[in-house]
């Protein structure tokens, strides 16, 4: 992760720790957390999660831009038959979002019931504590989560 | 190049095996399909083994059981396209004229969780962070994204799952052979909404060999009528927002195939696909051109994509009722068009086939097509 435009959690204040660096800022002073993608200086192809060479035409000028906070989802399932060692989590959702720059994110999707789900409806970032490290500090990612009607797609 | 044809198929059913371990199935395939051949092991001049997630140099394992004669053998995993992969690396090595006879073996044992390679921690993470998504999840969005855009209910690729299963049915070497219905396909235990467990594939154990010569080679070797390869087309993923496992690949991979081939759609009498979840089948009839995009529902309700209709696909149950032991997958749906073009596929078989079309994808980002022409 680059300094300046991405605070680190050190940054933000003890508390919790992204499950993997460079996917996500950690929201400051009420932001919204965006999310860490690669812009292709070449051929303007956009891609999450960063890459050190462009997807598209193998070009290594990339440069990391901030995502979101706003997308639509594109697509979404529910998981019922959990990964082993994950019984404990609970049926989830899991989307597919279009974001600015012609690509999909997947991510979880939390914040309404699975009944609510649609495709299209907006959806804006936010954080998901999954889980906890060794030292018991919260672990969190991004996910999606209904958005107010209304506001741009950024 | 020169022309090569299938000279010997062998498979062993796929079936769960906890007790069997991938030498003892590799070798019956292998030696199934020497027979089949009339052919014996120090024939052969060089070996690949498709093996995904099953150890290091499994090639070499499996097959020095059979005598350590000197023969290259090289391991290839590309996931459920290692079997693919590999006979399409022995079809090659014949056609530029460097061997005579060559094997492609396939084999796998995923009860007991082969197929969970350990993956780099970080990459572990990530799969995470973005949301745990099982492959059933994958193609659970992809199903529920198809029912927005062409209107579908979850029906259609129910159906699919219920055709594959009656064809299982009919194949003695598949891992069901047992036909559903559309109410138990529905009713079936939900995996990743909208898809029950009689959308996915389950998990098998098995082998799948193939025996592949020079034409000169063949005709001495084989009374029979001969199966010729008339186009071998490989990518990998060319970038599309799709994702790896979408259906652009395959649409890529078919247009080189078809060219290959000098044939089209209209010159396929049955087709074979990686039908690991009901969706993909639908999404290939497409890719593969049996139908404009869109219509793929129409298609499987319409009855044309089982034995007897326009265009039979997966006459031998699919990865749905045959089975999916990962790496010798491609081997058995050669199996199958081999038997098809023969003649020899019994009460599945597709009447007057004399072309057949195989398509595998592999996760990571792969298609391999086959063309077999008699």
């Amino acid at each position: 992760m680059t300094g300046g435009e991405a605070p680190t959690p050190e940054a933000a204040g003890p508390g919790p720790i992204p499950l993997l660096e460079g996917l996500f800022t950690f929201p400051v002073a009420g932001e919204p957390p965006r999310l860490l993608a690669s812009r292709c200086n070449a051929c303007g192809g956009t891609f999450f999660p960063q890459r050190r060479f462009c997807a598209r035409c193998s070009s290594p000028d990339l440069a990391q831009v901030l995502l979101g906070p706003r997308g639509r989802l594109y697509t979404y399932t529910v998981v019922y038959e959990l990964f082993a060692g994950l019984e404990g989590f609970g049926p989830y959702a899991v989307g597919q979002v279009e974001m600015e720059g012609d690509l999909r994110v997947q991510g979880l999707l939390t914040g309404c019931e699975f009944e609510e789900l649609e495709i299209d409806m907006p959806l804006e970032l936010t954080l998901l504590t999954i889980g906890a490290d060794e030292r018991g500090r919260p672990t969190v990612t991004y996910a999606f989560r209904p958005a107010p009607p209304g506001g741009e797609e950024s | 190049m020169r022309e090569v044809a299938v000279v010997g198929v062998g498979m062993v059913r796929f079936d769960q095996y906890p007790q069997r371990s991938i030498t003892d199935l590799a070798v019956e395939a292998v030696l199934a399909a020497l027979a089949d051949a009339g052919l014996a092991w120090p024939d052969v001049q060089a070996a690949w083994c498709g093996a995904a997630g099953q150890g290091m140099t499994a090639g070499t394992r499996v097959l020095g059981e059979l005598g350590l004669t000197g023969a290259p053998i090289t391991t290839v995993d590309n996931a459920s396209a290692s079997g693919s992969t590999a006979f399409r690396e022995a079809y090659l090595s014949v056609a530029c004229g460097l061997y005579d006879i060559a094997l492609a073996v396939g084999v796998g044992r995923m009860t007991g969780g082969g197929a969970a390679a350990p993956l780099e921690r970080k990459e572990i993470l990530r799969t995470q962070a973005m949301g745990f998504l099982p492959p059933a999840g994958v193609f659970a969005m992809r199903t529920r994204r198809r029912m927005h855009d062409y209107g579908a209910t979850i029906v259609p690729y129910a159906r699919v799952s219920v055709k594959n299963h009656r064809h299982g049915a009919l194949n003695p070497f598949a891992q069901f052979q047992k036909e559903v219905t559309l109410e138990e396909v529905l009713q079936s235990r939900l995996v990743c909404d909208p898809l029950t467990v009689l959308h996915c594939c389950p998990i098998s154990d098995g082998a799948a060999a193939a025996v592949v010569a020079s034409l000169p080679r063949a005709r001495r070797l084989d009374a029979r009528p001969l199966v010729r390869l008339a186009a071998s087309a490989f990518r990998s993923e060319v970038y599309s927002i799709d994702g790896q496992l979408g259906p652009t690949i395959t649409e890529l991979t078919a247009r080189q195939a078809y060219e290959e081939a000098g044939a089209g759609p209209e010159d396929i009498h049955l087709v074979q696909v990686h039908d690991a979840f009901t969706v993909e089948e639908i999404d290939y009839y497409e890719s593969l051109g049996f139908c404009p995009r869109g219509e793929g529902e129409r298609l499987v309700e319409e009855g044309a994509t089982t034995i007897g209709g326009r265009i039979p696909f997966n006459t031998d149950g699919g990865l749905l009722a045959r089975g999916h032991p990962i790496g010798p997958t491609g081997l058995a749906q050669v199996w199958e068009t081999v038997l098809q073009l023969r003649g020899r596929a019994g009460p599945r078989q597709v009447e007057g086939a004399t072309t057949g079309l195989c398509q595998m994808i592999g996760a990571g980002g792969v298609c391999v097509i086959h063309i077999l022409k008699r």
